[in-house]
């Protein structure tokens, strides 16, 4: 797969990175056998700029690590309490950012876009109920004519 | 940098007012003037979202409705910070919940800024119109889900006190198989009171002008106030308004006034965020903390309020709370696999220690803002409760989140008497500034330990009357 902000390395990266928070089971495919990484772009399309270039150094860097390495570096990185000063927000960061982004991908709902992937929420049976959204004929009408944005 | 200053045919460039962001303040102070017949332009830099185009996804609301993406960490990683952007800000994406400030919080602010009407006799009128002009109701006890019933049981075994939280909202149908949780990212049938609904709409048939997706990068003071910012294409524009009102929140006015070079030393000074801690608790049956209202119950009790922290009955969608659990591989797994089975409850502290707010390198936020030995208190305090409760309802284990999460965005730009430790005057100018008015979150000189939404809304109501007088 192609993305407009991460890198192949990058992308190879993440999907083994996603394995550590997501490696599945009987039931749920892990992060990278999901497919949900083609869905990347959408998260990241209003991320700063400079958040993304690092975001491609270090997931480039860790397609690189085998994967116990890669699980011992972040497990390391999810238990920074003790971590003297930089070195504790730094790996924070790190454990957040990546959890953040697979398991956004996985656990979104995003299955109902494509049968190929694992029925997520199906099999979590987390399945919140909803009434059809009130088609606000006015408001769009309103917004159509007051928003100068509506005009470019 | 050069900025052109335009007048195409399709707009107008010079307003009575200009407010700089469309959240809860901005929507009422730009309905406020309007409605007594001036001309106004709202410039908010997020995207009109109302029922017609909620996202569905949550990695879509994440990603579309929040500052860069989703969460904003602090600069020791510790809270993440979530920054509404739209318009109707957080009253699209918040709980609804509306509750009036009570003595202890107003005396906080009289003590802190030397202002008189910081008092519930002289705030009264201000709550009475926005009441009037929003519903509020007692969330219906009968559709209360299992994580409201371990919150209430639990209150009530350990002799806490609870009570029904006051929402905004009209009917939320949960009888019919509404399930609210799905209102984190805007509510699909209208119940919720956001500002969208309570003042933006009758703004804009009363004429207001919006410039939705516009950044604004520096204003000018002078008798014409100058903005100058780029649209959704990178176009620069300018714009000027006899008066300008900078309503966007506690990060967007303190960054603005700091990247237009105001002097004021106290920019960005006195964040709060009332920092909200979620435990979550494992049962051995089906929680389903998702069905019918997301929030039934608020902690009520004398006892937390004077140790400086609340507690709520919370849950979030899985997206967000995978973040919130600890550890790796199958230990991680697990919980999200099994999130019906968990219950959560938060402490939010009414922390004490300010934080400051930076610009960075490439206009990077910066936000530094720790726990004193008195917030940590308050947060162990927290815990403690929340466990008890837990544990009284016989949860298996709990299980403390990853980190903070910062929703009440407060300070930076607080209001007082005295222009050597203030940014803003009684008269919700910016001292020294004739013609550039505050009166949104960022105002406030401390944190009051209760939810600020009512508040802001007052203040703001307050406010316009101040400005066009």
């Amino acid at each position: 797969m192609k993305s407009k902000y991460l890198n192949s390395f990058a992308i190879r990266g993440l999907e083994k990175s996603g394995d550590v928070y997501i490696p599945g089971d009987k039931d749920l495919s892990s992060f990278s056998e999901s497919g949900f990484i083609k869905y990347i772009d959408r998260q990241l399309e209003n991320m700063e700029k400079d958040d993304i270039f690092g975001l491609n150094i270090l997931l480039s860097l860790f397609s690189f690590f085998p994967q116990n390495l890669l699980v011992w570096s972040l497990k390391m990185a999810s238990n920074s309490e003790n971590y003297p000063g930089f070195i504790k927000p730094t790996t924070r960061l790190i454990n957040m950012g990546l959890k953040g982004l697979s398991c956004s991908l996985y656990y979104s709902g995003l299955e109902e876009l494509d049968s190929s992937h694992p029925r997520v929420m199906d099999i979590m049976k987390w399945n919140p109920k909803s009434l059809d959204s009130v088609d606000d004929k006015e408001l769009t009408e309103l917004i159509k004519n007051n928003d100068f944005n509506e005009s470019l | 940098m050069m900025w052109s200053c335009i007048n195409l045919n399709l707009m107008q460039d010079h307003f009575n007012f200009i407010v700089i962001g469309g959240g809860v303040s901005g929507s009422i102070i730009a309905e406020g003037l309007v409605s007594k017949g001036h001309s106004v332009l709202m410039l908010e830099a997020g995207k009109f979202f109302y029922s017609n185009n909620y996202p569905k996804f949550d990695i879509d609301s994440n990603s579309q409705m929040y500052w860069n993406g989703g969460v904003e960490l602090t600069s020791d990683a510790e809270i993440g910070l979530v920054r509404p952007k739209m318009i109707g800000g957080g009253s699209i994406i918040n709980g609804g919940l509306l509750d009036r400030f009570d003595d202890l919080a107003f005396e906080g602010f009289k003590d802190e800024s030397g202002i008189g009407f910081f008092n519930n006799t002289d705030m009264l009128p201000w709550f009475d119109k926005v009441e009037t002009n929003t519903s509020i109701v007692k969330v219906p006890e009968q559709f209360a889900n299992k994580n409201a019933d371990i919150f209430r049981n639990g209150f009530k075994a350990n002799g806490f006190t609870c009570n029904p939280l006051d929402r905004g909202q009209t009917d939320c149908r949960n009888g019919e198989g509404m399930d609210c949780i799905k209102c984190l990212a805007g509510c699909p049938i209208n119940s919720k009171q956001s500002t969208m609904i309570t003042y933006v709409r009758s703004a804009l048939k009363k004429g207001l002008k919006v410039f939705s997706e516009f950044e604004v990068k520096k204003v000018e003071p002078g008798k014409k106030v100058k903005i100058h910012g780029q649209d959704r294409l990178d176009k620069k524009w300018s714009f000027s308004a006899d008066k300008l009102v900078l309503a966007s929140g506690a990060i967007g006015n303190s960054k603005l006034l700091m990247n237009s070079n105001f002097k004021n030393p106290n920019i960005g000074k006195r964040f709060y965020t009332h920092p909200q801690y979620m435990l979550m608790a494992e049962f051995d049956y089906d929680i389903d903390a998702f069905k019918g209202p997301l929030q039934s119950y608020k902690s009520d009790d004398l006892n937390f309020r004077n140790k400086g922290f609340k507690l709520e009955n919370v849950f979030a969608p899985p997206a967000a709370m995978s973040v919130l659990f600890k550890g790796i591989q199958q230990e991680h797994f697990y919980c999200m696999k099994n999130l019906r089975r968990f219950a959560s409850i938060e402490v939010a502290i009414r922390d004490t220690n300010p934080g400051e707010i930076k610009v960075g390198k490439y206009n990077k936020t910066i936000v530094h803002k720790e726990l004193d030995s008195v917030d940590q208190r308050r947060k162990n305090l927290g815990y403690d409760a929340i466990k008890n409760i837990f544990y009284s309802q016989g949860a298996k284990r709990v299980i403390e989140g990853e980190f903070g999460i910062g929703l009440h965005l407060m300070g930076g730009c607080a209001i007082g008497e005295n222009g050597e430790s203030s940014v803003v005057d009684p008269e919700f100018r910016i001292h020294d500034e004739r013609n550039i008015f505050c009166a949104d979150s960022s105002i406030f000189p401390n944190a009051p330990g209760i939810n600020p939404s009512l508040t802001i809304m007052a203040l703001s109501k307050m406010a316009v009357e101040k400005f066009i007088k």
